[in-house]
């Protein structure tokens, strides 16, 4: 054999390192670079040095601070509500054998329905005139007149929350589904003998029981979400004003609505570090949660 | 000490305990079946609403009130609008040529990075790990900007040839680590058997860690071809001209400033979501059998 033991590994590795280094890293420092120039789309060669000019403004600004908050409720709110929806439907499942293996393929519906159609689907549902939300809101008579849930400031973010949530509960109600039937039932039984309550059960045994995946699930909630383009842009493209102006939202407008790269590149950068803050933060739980198991 | 307790509630359950014990189990299970019910709803209405609509006569949720259950009219006129009004097949066979490819060179790739973080201990595995699994995180909004002045500079926008590129390599992370889940389940003796008993390291691999990872090898290329449909921005950004479009860009094309074709788009979503779920539902059996791995947990 003419490859050396310490030279395999590495040439199984390349073909995907070489792509994830010239399609992901390359362009991170290119974009880093291109944050510190005045570049625009229409005159991208005349681009010139200029610092962190575009971080000073763009910070110097409300935009940025307003960008980051929605960003931070979108995401907030879709992890809340998939996960207690997702564990709410696997606790139900849980209980029930008979309907499992139906309920299972109905979860799968939304799950497999690609990000584009669940937006339309919902843009539909969502729809002002034509909607069955309001129509049924008429009909139980909690509406009087039709609400524009897309286009209203007060409504808008809720609206895009519940269709984020509608794709991804099912992934969550799957996975704590699978945990739940791997505690023993023989725990439960010993909790019921000793007359320990609904909340006492769930308490001490559902919660640690699934702890360990409800917080991998938690996290790729909080990735998924806070990278998440799709719903925001083409449900009510950031607005009305900024009311769904998430940091990817924000990014593409600046890059290619207004043009300024520049700009553009430093939001990247920014949301770069926002969503390695929010890993950092994960790593900080996952650690401690461990730390507590072992104590 | 228990052994009292128990006796205790059984000489406590007297008739009128019972009755109301047998009530508030009525009660319980009368209110699961009303949950299951709505949440059933909640999950499937919206993807009914879609396909009923998609039958409805064309300009019908304009002039008549919302139908909640069935329309008054129906038509199969949206679908023939779709194909007449839109270069869907085209769409289709770009979306189809773009997730296969991206799929198919996908797969081997993430396998060998998988194969090769299993079975070797080497100096720089860990950064290499990190390297992933910080790709991973990365969001396409933060990348698309150098993306298209690179696509650009290099020819490849608007190119079938970039969008696959661009796909493969936001799909690459994802595939890495849902292989490297499966190769887990895979001891090493297996392999080691296979060394012993003279076959080569490719050998060993072929004949032995393939086929064991076939199960995982399927689930990771459904999951990765599922998701070829959700890298909207990529395609949006260097997919620009319509005939070089993926069927998720297509569907945008009936919201008009003016007014929508709800119709139209709900048969044209239809279309879009219809190849990803006869895919899930064909190979879901398939997959939770393979996924118990067989001799390998024995």
């Amino acid at each position: 054999m003419s490859i050396s033991r310490s030279t395999l590994p590495w040439l199984l590795l390349a073909p995907a390192g070489l792509l994830i280094l010239a399609i992901i890293y390359v362009p991170l420092v290119y974009s880093a670079l291109i944050s510190i120039t005045d570049a625009h789309l229409l005159r991208f060669s005349s681009a010139e040095f200029i610092g962190f000019g575009n971080y000073e403004r763009l910070l110097a600004r409300n935009r940025l601070a307003t960008s980051l908050w929605r960003t931070f409720t979108y995401s907030a709110g879709t992890v809340v509500l998939s996960f207690l929806t997702g564990l709410f439907v696997a606790l139900l499942l849980n209980r029930t054998t008979v309907l499992r293996g139906l309920a299972r393929t109905l979860l799968i519906i939304p799950w497999a329905t690609p990000w584009l159609v669940v937006t339309l689907i919902w843009y539909v549902m969502f729809n002002p005139q034509i909607g069955p939300i309001n129509e049924v809101l008429n009909l139980l008579g909690v509406l009087e007149e039709g609400h524009s849930w897309l286009y209203s400031s007060q409504t808008a973010m809720l609206s895009i929350v519940i269709a984020t949530s509608w794709r991804l509960f099912p992934a969550v109600t799957l996975i704590l589904l699978a945990g739940l039937q791997g505690i023993p039932p023989e725990q439960y039984e010993a909790a019921e003998v000793d007359g320990a309550s609904a909340w006492a059960r769930f308490r001490y045994i559902t919660m640690p029981g699934i702890r360990t995946v409800s917080i991998t699930m938690l996290t790729l909630l909080t990735i998924w979400s806070s990278k998440l383009f799709t719903m925001a842009w083409t449900l009510t493209q950031g607005g009305p004003g900024d009311a769904t102006r998430v940091l990817s939202v924000y990014t593409y407008q600046e890059a290619f609505g207004s043009n300024r790269l520049g700009r553009g590149s430093a939001l990247a950068v920014i949301s770069l570090l926002f969503s390695l803050l929010l890993v950092f933060v994960y790593l900080i739980v996952l650690r401690r949660d461990e730390e507590k198991a072992e104590a | 000490m228990s052994a009292t307790r128990v006796g205790d509630r059984h000489f406590r359950s007297g008739s009128l305990l019972y009755d109301a014990g047998r009530r508030r189990r009525f009660i319980n299970s009368l209110g699961f079946v009303v949950v299951l019910v709505t949440t059933t709803v909640a999950i499937v209405y919206p993807f009914y609403w879609m396909v009923m609509a998609s039958f409805m006569p064309l300009g019908y949720s304009l002039g008549n009130e919302t139908p909640l259950v069935l329309p008054k009219q129906f038509s199969i006129e949206p679908w023939l609008a779709i194909f007449r009004e839109r270069p869907l097949l085209l769409w289709l066979g770009n979306t189809t040529i773009i997730n296969v490819t991206a799929t198919f060179v996908v797969i081997p790739v993430s396998l060998l990075a998988s194969y090769s973080l299993n079975r070797y201990r080497f100096r720089g595995r860990m950064p290499f790990i990190v390297f992933v699994l910080l790709g991973q995180l990365l969001p396409a909004s933060a990348l698309i900007v150098p993306l298209f002045l690179m696509f650009r500079d290099a020819g490849l926008l608007n190119t079938t040839g970039g969008v696959v590129i661009a796909y493969i390599t936001f799909m690459l992370p994802t595939a890495i680590w849902v292989l490297w889940g499966y190769m887990q389940g895979i001891p090493l003796y297996f392999e080691e058997a296979a060394l012993v008993d003279g076959c080569n390291r490719f050998q060993a691999f072929r004949l032995v860690t393939l086929p064991l990872a076939m199960p995982g090898l399927a689930a990771t290329s459904l999951f990765i071809f599922l998701d070829g449909w959700n890298h909207y921005l990529l395609a949006f950004v260097l997919a620009g001209s319509t005939d070089q479009w993926v069927i998720s860009l297509g569907l945008f094309s009936f919201i008009g400033a003016y007014h929508t074709e709800i119709e139209q788009m709900m048969a044209t979503s239809v279309v879009a979501a219809a190849p990803a779920l006869v895919v899930f539902a064909l190979l879901q059996r398939h997959l939770r059998g393979g996924l118990a791995l067989g001799g390998v947990k024995g």
